[in-house]
């Protein structure tokens, strides 16, 4: 605890008491020790329940589009780097508009995992290039470091280095396990629809039930509705209680759009996203 | 419940060659909710129509499928025969068994099954069709035509004299385009100004045509008979009611040595000019990027020579908006540039020509200002370089075009009729001069167009030579050629005066930006893209929009002017009636589920979707949502794609009716 979180609870309470913010949208101390909780706070009082530290990983810009946190109007949002971005994709969706959220920016240096979990998850921090947020209105230095974390990077150029029978059966394997319970549709900040493709039965496109055909189906769908968007915050991989390394499926279309279309997600909200508009320089090799 | 007919279509032997129509038809009786089904030799003639009416009527049929043809072909035709039994028309569906089966599978048995599926697909599917109304919309009778050269001029003519009125738009100070810089035309040679300006004049003064002079088009919005366009109107700097073409301006103006546009380069004019003698309108244009008043502030002096003080330094440029129910691209052609360097990396240029080094190597363009009597030489052949008559001038054609090491690949049709035309115009003016042509083959295919090339051979002496120059180079003053006559097989060397290169013709520069405004497709060179190359050569994928001269592919004169009636005659059939009908196949937004990312909105290539607003009874904003504009809609289906939420559908292609073809199969 230092000087960061003091001034992150005077920050919280200094928008709640002006009216500037109607809800603060940040992490309060979990109901075990070691755990933090997504926190509402409404009365200027109760700001001083935000807490600061490594296991703060949840991606709070996933409440934006709820319309219970949206009926209090103006919202306060703690954001770290990667939080940030998703903000940014869901402003140039016009998901929300840009004044109404204050983004209480976070430095952060990484969260650590939780002890005897995988650690793919936390991959997307040792690359991570946006410790500081690139968009805020108040910006807040912690100082809180992680733990040593032990991390297999090279996950991705494995699998592209064999064939696609060895990548489809890696795949099948880890999808076989999938229960379609959604909750990375849940936890992820831009699954925002009102009525999930999957959740449609005239006609029916996506199986809803839990069989190998349905599972490869359901999360194809998620990663090419993310692709070009999915900024790699790793919530789906975090909460999967099937363990799928969801978000290797959605890092490698992140880089297929970057090499491809030279757009990454995240950066900018003075952009419109790439799938729907057309530039001339786009690459069009696929055209004889 | 579903009572669907299915009419299975022999082609004659088309498809029942390879498809065992009469097994086909046992299959489809049995398909559920088929109530009946025959089949027939020739399904689209007057009988065979008469059949599905027929049987609409005894069978109370809900639904129709026609298995034969694309619907390409025959859909309308089926529809129709629906439509006068009652049935509304987008309850028939056609099943393609000849170009999706029988014309591309030779195993009978295998195309017998193929067929059987394709005809189940669409028995499913037309089970969930709904009746669609075609949509109406009112039609603004007016026209816009862009550009004012020969071609833009006739449609505008053609049109404003059926009494629609006309809007023409022309960027350049004065109408006449290219047409007016001509000296005479082929195969008539008649004076060019002379057949153009009784028809220019005509233009100015018709009370049915809106002259846009000096402006461009802004911006585009709206649909087929709905269009609002903004015109920019550039600024003259001379006030139009005022100036009574006197002429003193031009006269006095220090500045005399800008390169003259209408000259080709080859002679100069004034900052403050009026383009040639028979502009219209004959108003003078202050070139402000030349102006010793807007460059240093001093000068003044044509405003204080004005009798009617009409010059106006602070005038600025204007945007009207038109409203028209369609519009003609008429924006005609530029020469391709020579030279070596060349703006588009497309293309390559000449090096050994020696065009833009040696002043006396001149472009068709050029040569036509110098036969020109309103030219810089008054129309005497003149060398640029010293003044002095050439002796000799050779005239080479296809510089430029139908050369792929170049880039160009087409043929531009008019050059070998106007060098030889240049060539019999310079021998009537220079008796004693020799003419050579170096060509790869004569184009002559008009009326009258190979006895007006003979006439050159024959009646004044020119001289052709079959085959390319391969390099000009100047040698003691004189301009040297080497070429090859490959009918003789031999050499050419040749010491000439004047070289005139027939340079290959392409699109007006930015042509490629106003068709991307107007939804036109173009092809590689900027050529405007016609609908189909035989059958529709003036319409334009783009509804309502229409092609005439130039702009769509290289032609002369006669063609350009045919070219501008049929455009004109289509803008007509357009407008004649009050509202016109669009197709009902367009895109709908489920608006309970539209979260507003607005992906369709971006993708939509028609810029057919737009934001609303859902309120509610108290006025308060719910939600925004998006919305189709119907009229606008071309029922593409991208918009379709994109939701990641799947709110949008496209009626006579729904979710459900693709996915029961789908699980038909």
């Amino acid at each position: 605890m230092g000087n960061g979180l003091r001034e992150l609870n005077e920050i919280a309470e200094g928008l709640l008491a002006r009216g500037d913010v109607g809800v603060v949208v940040g992490y309060a101390n979990g109901s075990l020790p070691g755990k933090t909780t997504p926190a509402f706070i409404t009365k200027p009082e109760d700001a001083a329940k935000l807490v600061w530290n490594t296991r703060c990983y949840n991606n709070l810009s996933r409440y934006l589009t709820k319309k219970l946190v949206r009926k209090f109007g103006t919202i306060g949002l703690v954001a770290k780097g990667c939080d940030v971005k998703s903000v940014i994709v869901l402003i140039q969706e016009n998901q929300i508009v840009r004044d109404q959220v204050k983004i209480i920016g976070v430095t952060c240096e990484g969260m650590s995992p939780i002890a005897g979990r995988p650690t793919s998850f936390l991959s997307k921090c040792v690359n991570c290039r946006v410790k500081t947020p690139t968009l805020y209105d108040h910006l807040i230095k912690m100082d809180e470091h992680p733990d040593q974390v032990d991390v297999d990077l090279s996950e991705i150029e494995r699998l592209d280095g064999t064939n696609a029978e060895n990548r489809w059966s890696f795949w099948t394997e880890h999808l076989s396990r999938c229960i379609k319970c959604y909750a990375c549709r849940a936890a992820c900040p831009l699954c925002y629809c009102a009525q999930c493709i999957v959740d449609k039965h005239r006609p029916r496109w996506v199986e809803s039930s839990s069989h190998l055909r349905g599972n490869i189906e359901w999360n194809i769908i998620r990663a090419m509705h993310l692709a070009g968007r999915c900024i790699d915050c790793g919530e789906c991989t975090r909460v999967c209680p099937a363990n799928i390394p969801l978000n290797l499926l959605n890092k490698k279309m992140e880089e297929v759009v970057g090499e491809n279309f030279k757009y990454r997600p995240g950066e900018t909200a003075d952009v419109a996203p790439w799938f729907q508009t057309y530039r001339e320089q786009d690459v069009a090799e696929f055209f004889k | 419940m579903a009572r669907i007919g299915v009419f299975i279509c022999w082609c004659g032997e088309n498809i029942a060659r390879t498809v065992d129509v009469e097994k086909v038809t046992e299959s489809a009786k049995r398909f559920p909710g088929v109530a009946y089904a025959t089949n027939y030799k020739y399904m689209c003639s007057d009988p065979g129509q008469n059949l599905i009416r027929e049987a609409i009527r005894e069978h109370k049929l809900t639904g129709v499928v026609v298995a034969a043809c694309s619907p390409h072909m025959h859909e309308q035709t089926f529809r129709n025969a629906c439509a006068l039994e009652r049935l509304n028309p987008y309850l028939c569906e056609m099943a393609n068994i000849r170009e999706h089966c029988s014309w591309v599978h030779e195993d009978r048995d295998r195309a017998t099954e193929k067929a059987t599926d394709i005809i189940r697909t669409m028995v499913e599917k037309v089970k969930r069709n709904e009746p669609l109304y075609p949509i109406r919309v009112p039609v603004t009778k007016r026209a816009l035509v862009i550009g004012g050269g020969i071609a833009g001029i006739q449609a505008a003519l053609d049109i404003a004299n059926a009494g629609i009125e006309v809007v023409l738009v022309e960027k350049a100070p004065s109408i006449g385009g290219h047409m007016a810089q001509l000296s005479e035309t082929f195969p008539t040679l008649d004076c060019s100004q002379c057949i153009l300006t009784p028809k220019m004049v005509e233009v100015a003064r018709h009370p049915k045509i809106k002259l846009y002079h000096y402006s461009e088009v802004d911006t585009v919005e709206g649909y087929v008979g709905n269009f609002e366009r903004k015109i920019r109107r550039k600024a003259r700097s001379v006030i139009e009611e005022k100036c009574i073409r006197c002429g003193l301006c031009q006269e006095k103006c220090p500045v005399r040595k800008v390169p003259d546009e209408f000259n080709a380069g080859l002679g100069m004019r004034r900052a403050i000019y009026i383009p040639f003698p028979q502009a219209v309108p004959a108003l003078p244009v202050l070139d402000r990027d030349h102006c010793l008043q807007f460059l240093k502030g001093k000068c003044g002096v044509c405003s204080k020579v004005c009798p009617t003080g009409a010059i106006d330094y602070g005038q600025q440029e204007t945007i009207v908006s038109e409203k028209v129910g369609a519009i003609v691209l008429a924006t005609g052609y530029q020469l391709y540039t020579i030279a070596k360097p060349q703006n588009e990396s497309l293309y390559a240029g000449y090096g050994e020509y020696g065009y833009g080094t040696y002043p006396d190597v001149v472009d068709g363009l050029q040569f036509e200002r110098l036969l020109s009597a309103s030219g810089p030489t008054t129309g005497e052949v003149k060398r640029p370089s010293d003044g002095t008559v050439p002796k000799s001038i050779a005239f080479l054609t296809c510089i430029g075009s139908r050369d792929n090491a170049k880039g160009i690949t087409f043929c531009s049709k008019i050059c070998c009729m106007y060098l030889a035309k240049h060539a019999m115009l310079y021998k009537h003016k220079v008796h004693d001069g020799q003419a050579y042509v170096f060509y790869m083959d004569i184009r002559s295919d008009g009326k009258n167009y190979d006895e007006f090339v003979r006439r050159a051979v024959e009646e004044d002496g020119v001289v052709y030579f079959r085959g390319r120059v391969s390099k000009i180079f100047k040698r003691n003053g004189r301009l040297v050629l080497k070429g090859v006559d490959t009918l003789s097989a031999s050499q050419v060397e040749l010491e000439v005066d004047m070289v005139v290169l027939g340079a290959a013709i392409m699109p007006q520069p930015g042509v490629e930006k106003l068709a991307q405004k107007l939804g036109v497709p173009y092809d590689k060179y900027g050529f405007l893209s016609e609908a189909h190359p035989k059958l529709r050569p003036v319409e334009t994928a783009s509804a309502g929009v229409f092609l005439a001269g130039a702009c769509q592919a290289p032609k002369d004169i006669p063609d350009a002017v045919g070219q501008a009636g049929c455009a004109a005659s289509k803008v007509l059939g357009l407008l004649s009636a009050d509202e016109i009908e669009r197709l009902p196949t367009v895109a709908k937004v489920n608006e309970n589920n539209c979260i507003a990312c607005w992906a369709c909105l971006e993708a939509c290539p028609y810029g057919a979707i737009e934001k609303k607003e859902v309120r509610d009874r108290k006025g308060n904003l719910i939600k925004m949502v998006a919305e189709v504009n119907d009229a606008l809609c071309q029922g593409c289906g991208t918009c379709v794609a994109v939701c990641r939420s799947n709110s949008v559908d496209l009626k006579g292609f729904t979710d459900e009716e693709i996915f029961a073809e789908l699980n038909a199969l």
